[in-house]
């Protein structure tokens, strides 16, 4: 910080810098974890979320001091996310429930059964984390409906904004998105309701 | 039984993000199917798992090196950057440059050659022709340009040309 705050030749006053640090700390926790629900690794969100930050230093100028980013900035994470996963096409994330195609047709995909280690992990993280791996079963645009409606807590009409889609495409996708959802975490929902 | 539009409308009807109407049509039809109350029971639970999910942690040099990151991008950034002029104003300056560079050589050519056009055969007569004239047989291309067909020929040369001059030799 003190590199960007002394470099003579920035064109950023330590106001723009101070600023910027306020705009960091204030949502830098979220973007992580909308870039983490959706890339499903550390690296990846990281990469994501900083990127989007470095946006918003570029244009730290032209954005007003009260403006609200979240939305600015999640889309900007969704987009970076749409080009990451075109510019890496052989890491796509592949839906669990698609079938998988062979010579001899379609089979269906075999999961190991959730159910089998139960006992051996604490129960709480590993709920999270059969959960994360079922979000991040889903399709790329089911699953960034979910975690903008579900986990960020979003309407339905800043989550059309976000994305750029109508209204209507996002109660679909959120609709087929939980549907998948309970389909893959119904053994979870069982276990939590006999604890 | 199921209607599949009611269905389709669970999941929306839960975030409570239909409209009035549609919300009460939805809530008369749950009161007479079970499969729809039991679709809705199960969508309510799902949501609220993925809503339990824990927030990952920071990771803690965030910060720090997004800084970095910010840093190792700048100086290609500023290589032509003028920080201290506003960039409309570099932008119009390009602009006025381009113009420059394309449109006064252009006008320049232009004008250049209605110029010629004008002075030409002025400066001709003025310059070239009275020194021409002073000796005009010292100069074929004046003796061409002055009477083309003429025939006329240098002091000393053979009328015949050098040829046929060359033939008579004995």
């Amino acid at each position: 910080m003190a590199e960007a705050t002394d470099n003579a030749r920035s064109p950023y006053s330590p106001d723009d810098v101070a600023r910027f640090e306020t705009l960091v700390a204030r949502y830098s926790k979220h973007v992580y974890a909308v870039a983490y629900r959706m890339a499903g690794n550390e690296a990846d969100a990281k990469d994501l979320a900083q990127e989007a930050f470095v946006r918003v230093w570029k244009a730290l100028r032209r954005i007003e001091p009260d403006a609200a980013l979240e939305g600015w900035l999640y889309r900007i994470v969704t987009n970076l996310y749409i080009d990451l996963l075109r510019r890496r096409p052989k890491t796509r994330v592949q839906s669990l429930d698609e079938p998988i195609a062979t010579s001899e047709g379609q089979m269906a995909r075999e999961q190991p059964d959730p159910a089998a280690d139960v006992e051996r992990a604490a129960l709480d993280k590993m709920v999270d984390r059969r959960v994360q791996d079922a979000v991040l079963g889903l399709r790329e645009d089911l699953r960034m409906v979910v975690v903008l409606a579900d986990v960020e807590g979003y309407p339905y009409e800043e989550i059309a904004e976000m994305m750029g889609v109508p209204i209507g495409t996002i109660k679909s996708r959120l609709h087929r998105a939980r549907r998948a959802l309970r389909d893959r975490l119904a053994p979870v929902r069982a276990e939590m309701s006999r604890t | 039984m199921m209607s599949h539009r009611i269905q389709h409308q669970l999941s929306a009807y839960l975030d409570g993000e239909l409209p009035p109407n549609e919300m009460i049509d939805v809530r008369r039809h749950l009161t007479d199917c079970d499969e729809c109350r039991q679709e809705l029971e199960d969508l309510r639970a799902t949501r609220d798992i993925v809503r339990r999910l824990q927030a990952p942690p920071l990771p803690a040099d965030f910060s720090a090196s997004l800084w970095k990151r910010i840093e190792r991008d700048e100086p290609r950034r500023r290589f032509f950057a003028f920080p201290w002029v506003p960039r409309p104003a570099l932008a119009l300056a390009a602009m006025l440059l381009a113009i420059i560079l394309v449109g006064v050589p252009m006008m320049k050519g232009r004008l250049d050659r209605l110029r010629a056009a004008e002075v030409g055969p002025e400066v001709f007569v003025r310059s070239y022709a009275p020194a021409a004239a002073e000796d005009p047989f010292a100069d074929r291309a004046m003796l061409g340009l002055i009477h083309s067909d003429a025939g006329l020929t240098l002091v000393g040369e053979d009328p015949r040309g050098p040829t046929s001059a060359r033939g008579d030799v004995p």
